[in-house]
C-alpha cells in the first residue's frame, strides 16, 4: 500500500488524467473504500413504495454490509445492520417481506421493528453489566428520502439534497412521469456479477463512446432486423446510432459529489415522445406543455456515485454492489408509474431484461471488456490507466458542476477527485 | 412403433445437440413462427407479461441474439465457449390433440479456454417446459420455458441460449 503507515500517498495512485491500476486491485484500498466511501456517502437502497406498510422490509447493501430497510409501527423507515447483536448471525434472510419482529435462528434473540431487543432467552443470566438498550440492532444513523427514494449513511458528507446536487433531476424526471407522482415496484429484480472492481462498472455507465465499438455486434444485429414488425420497441429505438463525431454533441455533467449524467442524447437521435395515451393522461393532469416537458426530458442514464445508476425514461434502477475488490454485482429493477397506462410498465420491464439481465446482449460485451481490463490490472505491467479523453475541453460551470462533451472522460476524472476526498478524510 | 415419449426424447436430444454444435439458426427453425423462448427471473412467474425475465424472446428476439453471435465483433465469442447439455427426467405431462406438454431437466456445463482468470467451467441447470406441436414424425416448439435453479441468484453473464 503506497504511503507511510495509515496515510495513503495519493500521488502514487492518481495523476491529473491517469489512475494507477492499483485502485482496482488493492485489498487495503478496497477496505478503506468500504469504510470511508460507502459508509460515508448516501447510498441508494430503494423507494418508500417498497416498504409501504408497517412491518414491510427489504434487504439492501451498504458496501458489503447487509442492511435491513424496514418500516416501523410508527411508520418511520429505519435501516439496520442485518446482524444479531449476540454472535453476529444474520437475522433476516428473505430479500423482502413483512414481519412483526426479526428473530435470530441461533439463540432466538428477537428484535422489534424499531430495532429494540425485545426478547432474549435466559434473560436472568444477563447481569447488570449487560446493557439491553445498547443491544438493539445496530442502526444506520442517517436515513433520508428524495422523492420517496431511500438513502442511508453512517456519516454523510452533506445533507441529501446538497449531496445529490443537479443529479436530483433524474429522480424528478422519473417520478413526474407518473400522473400521480407515485411508484410501485415491478416484481423481482435481475442480478448478475462480473469479475471486476466496482469502479470499472461505474466508470463505464456514462461512457457514450464505447457502445459503437464494444456493442458493435449487438447494434449490427438490431440494424439488420429493425424493419421487422415484431421487433421489440426498445430494440427499435437502439437501431440508429449516430456517427462517432456526433457523440461529442451531447453534454456531460459531473457534480460536486461525483454524480454524472448526459443531456442531449435524445436530441441527437431526433427522438421525441409520441402523443400517446401516457401523454394524454399527463396533459389532462397538468397541461400539454407540461406533458411535453415531462416526456421529453433529455437525460439518459444518470450515475449516482458510488452506488447506482438511474434511467428515468425507463424507470430503471441499477444498484452497483461491491462483493470484493475484484467482484461486483449489479441488481436491476424498474418501477411502475402509478396512473400511467400499462404499456409503460411493460416497456420498462422489456428495457430491463434487454439491457440489464445476465443474458442481455449489451451486458455481455460490457462485462467482457471489464474482465479483460481487470485481468491486466492484476497481472501487472503498465501501471497507469488513461482517463485523458477531452481533458482540454472540460470546464467548471457557474453551477459548480464539471461540463464536458458527450464523450468526455471528465466524469471519471471527477469521480477520482471525489474518491480522494472521501479517503483523505480518514487519513487526516 | 415409437411412443410419443420416445419421439419427444429424440427431439429434446436433437435440440440440445444443435445448441452444443452452435447451429443456432437450425435451432431457431425448430420453433413455430409465433413460438417463444422464456427464462423467467423466478420460478413463481406465471406469465411473460408479469415482471422481468432473464430471457424473453420471440422470433425477432432470438434472431437478434443469433445475429449478434455470428458477428465478427462479438468479443464474448472469441474464443468461444464449449458447451455440454444433458437433458434428462423427460416426462410427457399432457397430450391434447396435436399439442404435447413436456417437462425435463437440463444441465448445461460451459467452458471457455482463454488466457484470463475467468477461464473456468460454469454450470447452469433447471427444469424445462416445452409446449410442442406435432409435425409429421417430429415436433415444432410453441414455447420453451427454462427455470434456472439460480434464476434469482447473481448470475455470470451468458450470451447463447441455454
Amino acid at each position: 500500500m503506497p504511503g507511510k503507515g495509515n496515510n495513503i500517498e495519493f500521488s502514487e495512485l492518481l495523476r491529473e488524467d491517469e489512475v494507477h491500476r492499483r485502485v482496482y486491485t488493492d485489498e487495503d484500498l478496497f477496505r478503506r473504500e468500504l469504510t470511508h466511501l460507502f459508509q460515508k456517502s448516501w447510498i441508494l437502497l430503494g423507494h418508500a413504495c417498497q416498504v409501504k406498510d408497517s412491518g414491510d422490509f427489504i434487504l439492501g447493501r451498504i458496501g458489503t454490509r447487509s442492511v435491513i430497510i424496514v418500516r416501523g409501527k410508527d411508520r418511520v423507515i429505519r435501516v439496520f445492520e442485518n446482524r444479531c447483536m449476540h454472535r453476529g448471525a444474520t437475522v433476516c434472510s428473505e430479500r423482502k417481506g413483512n414481519t412483526s419482529r426479526f428473530t435470530c435462528p441461533y439463540h432466538n434473540w428477537t428484535y422489534g421493528l424499531d430495532g429494540e431487543l425485545a426478547g432474549i432467552p435466559l434473560a436472568d443470566d444477563y447481569t447488570d453489566s449487560f446493557d439491553r438498550a445498547a443491544h438493539g440492532l445496530a442502526e444506520v444513523p442517517h436515513v433520508d428520502q428524495y422523492r420517496g427514494f431511500i438513502f442511508a449513511s453512517y456519516a454523510p458528507p452533506a445533507d441529501l439534497e446538497t449531496f445529490l446536487g443537479s443529479a436530483r433531476r433524474s429522480f424528478d424526471d422519473l417520478v413526474e412521469r407518473s400522473p400521480e407522482q407515485e411508484l410501485e415496484i415491478i416484481g423481482t429484480d435481475l442480478r448478475y456479477r462480473v469479475r471486476a472492481n466496482w469502479k470499472m462498472v461505474i466508470e463505464n455507465l456514462n461512457d457514450a463512446l464505447h457502445p459503437l465499438y464494444a456493442h458493435a455486434s449487438a447494434f449490427a444485429a438490431i440494424r439488420h432486423l429493425k424493419d421487422r414488425e415484431d421487433i421489440n420497441p426498445v430494440m427499435r429505438m437502439a437501431a440508429s446510432l449516430p456517427p462517432v463525431e456526433m457523440l461529442r454533441k451531447p453534454h456531460s455533467i459531473a457534480t460536486q459529489y461525483g454524480h454524472s449524467y448526459v443531456e442531449g442524447l435524445l436530441a441527437l437521435g431526433n427522438i421525441r415522445a409520441p402523443r400517446d395515451e401516457h401523454f394524454e393522461i399527463l396533459a389532462a393532469r397538468h397541461s400539454e406543455e407540461e406533458a411535453e416537458r415531462i416526456l421529453n426530458g433529455d437525460i439518459h442514464v444518470s450515475l449516482l456515485y458510488p452506488s447506482a445508476t438511474i434511467n428515468s425514461r425507463m424507470q430503471t434502477i441499477r444498484l452497483i454492489r461491491p462483493l470484493s475488490v475484484n467482484e461486483t454485482e449489479v441488481v436491476a429493477y424498474a418501477y411502475r408509474l402509478v396512473g400511467a397506462p400499462d404499456y409503460v410498465a411493460r416497456i420498462a420491464a422489456e428495457y430491463v431484461w434487454t439491457s440489464s439481465s445476465a443474458a442481455s446482449f449489451v451486458v455481455v460485451d460490457d462485462f467482457e471488456v471489464y474482465e479483460r481490463c481487470q485481468e491486466t490490472y492484476e497481472r501487472g505491467g503498465e501501471d497507469w490507466i488513461s482517463v485523458h479523453r477531452s481533458a482540454a475541453n472540460d470546464r467548471k460551470g457557474d453551477d459548480g458542476n464539471l461540463h464536458g462533451s458527450g464523450t468526455s472522460e471528465g466524469y471519471i476524472r471527477n469521480q477520482y477527485r471525489v474518491w480522494k476526498e472521501y479517503l483523505e478524510r480518514e487519513s487526516a | 412403433m415409437s411412443t410419443v415419449r420416445d419421439r419427444v426424447e429424440a427431439f429434446l436430444y436433437e435440440e440440445a445437440q444443435l445448441l452444443d454444435d452452435r447451429r443456432f439458426r437450425d435451432w431457431l427453425a425448430l420453433f413455430l413462427p409465433d413460438g417463444y423462448y422464456w427464462v423467467p427471473s423466478s420460478p413463481e412467474q406465471q406469465d411473460r407479461e408479469d415482471g422481468f425475465s432473464i430471457i424473453n424472446e420471440d422470433q425477432a428476439g432470438m434472431l437478434i441474439r443469433i445475429e449478434r453471435l455470428e458477428h465478427p465483433a462479438a468479443y464474448t465469442e472469441q474464443p468461444m465457449r464449449r458447451t455440454c447439455r444433458s437433458v434428462s427426467n423427460i416426462v410427457v405431462l399432457e397430450e391434447t390433440g396435436s399439442l404435447v406438454r413436456v417437462r425435463s431437466k437440463l444441465v448445461l456445463h460451459d467452458y471457455r479456454v482463454c488466457d484470463f482468470a475467468t477461464d473456468e467451467a460454469r454450470v447452469f441447470c433447471g427444469t424445462q417446459f416445452h409446449d410442442l406441436q406435432k409435425q409429421d414424425d417430429s415436433f415444432a416448439i410453441a414455447s420453451r420455458r427454462f427455470d434456472l435453479i439460480s434464476s434469482e441468484a447473481s448470475l455470470p453473464v451468458i450470451s447463447t441460449p441455454f
